[in-house]
């Protein structure tokens, strides 16, 4: 039922994420990319909030996640539904709790994030005005809005924005457009850049 | 009137169905029991659920997404919406005597999988839409009520002891097509089902384990 282009395109979602976290700040791209090389690996908390009309309140969920140069990644949602996703150059796992147990799914595609993964050195260097799968813009309120360049892209996103903390590498929130009244956002919290992180957590589900 | 002729030939279509396990009739009704009417399982009012749903498909393997559905038990509408774990909407469906679908994207862009998924939904959520045939009690003395559907199906409601129940839908030649397991329900709130269980049975059966997230009431 869920096939490989959805989850590729969530999952290149996170992806974009966890690189805008470790870029460092400046008024054009060039300053961007400039600032960006320097940053190595990136741990941050977040809040997500499901914003749709048709609800009485907001979905919330929250977790933390690891991003480690040049691939590695571990997405993992705490609450409610703790999940586990983690990437590397290699493979791409999902962990579901089912039944009280973190449980390793089996039925989805993830080979698209593959793809992805190639990229992501890419987006480390602050060149989002290259991304292939975006065009990017840079408003002089610290603001950058993505749009997707493909119209098939376009019907599960409508377009991103990323507001940038005062903080050099940090950001505040990511907004995820489905349309007007549909949107995600993404609250960061906590960020730490460059600090030592345990491979481990990319390779394993404890 | 009408009534008064349909009822018997309802009898008279219950008595035919062989294959249908026996319900035999509590005489002079169920005994007063406020809340546990015998087959009163279903949300009442205006709510918004979020479960997790576990898909066991028939090759083995399985996924899980989030599903949000927002209901009202006396319009009988529902709006339906399938998340990905990240929170991207695939399906935005919506029931209100007529399907509406506001986003579908592919795999789920099928006018089947629109019409599949809101069956579900109402069979999960709603009292069954047709005549109640018979109220009654299985052998085991479980009650349990029988509706027979326009189209000439059942829908067979089972309510347990244990407050767990079941749903069992037959089409017309009482063959079994879905069944529907809700467990013990949770510990607070309204008392909803902690997990419910969907499963099609047929040449395109597919398992679908629902755990309950929240359940929010809607303010009339």
């Amino acid at each position: 039922m869920q096939g490989s282009g959805i989850g590729g395109a969530a999952r290149a979602v996170l992806l974009l994420v966890s690189a805008w976290l470790s870029i460092g700040w400046g008024g054009s791209w060039e300053e961007l990319k400039s600032a960006a090389g320097g940053v190595t690996s990136v741990r941050a908390e977040f809040v997500q909030e499901k914003h749709m009309k048709i609800l009485a309140r907001p979905l919330i969920s929250s977790g933390v996640f690891y991003y480690q140069a040049p691939a590695s990644l571990r997405w993992e949602y705490r609450s409610p539904l703790r999940n586990v996703l983690l990437m590397d150059a290699e493979r791409t796992e999902r962990w579901v709790e089912t039944a009280g147990r973190l449980v390793k799914e089996s039925g989805v595609n993830l080979q698209a994030m593959q793809m992805v993964l190639e990229q992501i050195s890419q987006w480390l260097d602050g060149r989002f005005d290259e991304n292939p799968m975006f065009s990017a813009r840079l408003d002089p309120d610290q603001v950058i809005v993505m749009a997707p360049r493909e119209p098939a892209f376009a019907k599960m996103i409508q377009r991103i924005e990323v507001r940038l903390s005062k903080r050099p590498g940090v950001i505040d929130t990511v907004t995820i457009y489905e349309g007007e009244a549909s949107f995600t956002r993404l609250v960061f919290n906590n960020v730490t850049l460059n600090s030592p992180i345990d491979q481990a957590l990319f390779r394993q589900v404890p | 009137m009408i009534g008064r002729i349909l009822i018997p030939v309802l009898m008279v279509l219950y008595a035919a169905c062989a294959r249908l396990p026996a319900i035999t009739p509590v005489t002079g009704g169920f005994p007063p029991d406020p809340g546990r009417a015998p087959c009163r399982v279903f949300p009442e009012g205006e709510w918004q659920f979020l479960h997790s749903i576990k898909a066991e498909l028939p090759d083995g393997g399985s996924f899980t997404s989030l599903g949000l559905t927002v209901l009202s038990s006396r319009n009988r509408t529902s709006r339906s919406v399938i998340l990905t774990i990240e929170g991207l909407v695939v399906f935005d469906g919506e029931y209100d005597r007529r399907l509406t679908v506001h986003r579908a994207l592919p795999p789920f862009d099928s006018p089947h999988f629109a019409g599949g998924l809101m069956d579900d939904i109402r069979l999960v959520f709603f009292e069954p839409e047709g005549l109640l045939a018979i109220a009654g009690r299985f052998e085991n003395g479980t009650p349990a009520c029988r509706y027979v559907e326009l189209d000439g199906g059942f829908v067979d409601v089972e309510r347990r002891a244990d407050w767990t129940w079941a749903v069992r839908r037959y089409d017309s030649a009482q063959r079994l097509t879905r069944t529907v397991t809700a467990g013990q329900p949770t510990g607070t709130g309204a008392g909803f089902p902690a997990t419910i269980e969907l499963e099609a049975h047929g040449s395109r059966n597919y398992k679908l384990v629902m755990t309950l997230v929240e359940a929010v009431a809607i303010a009339p």
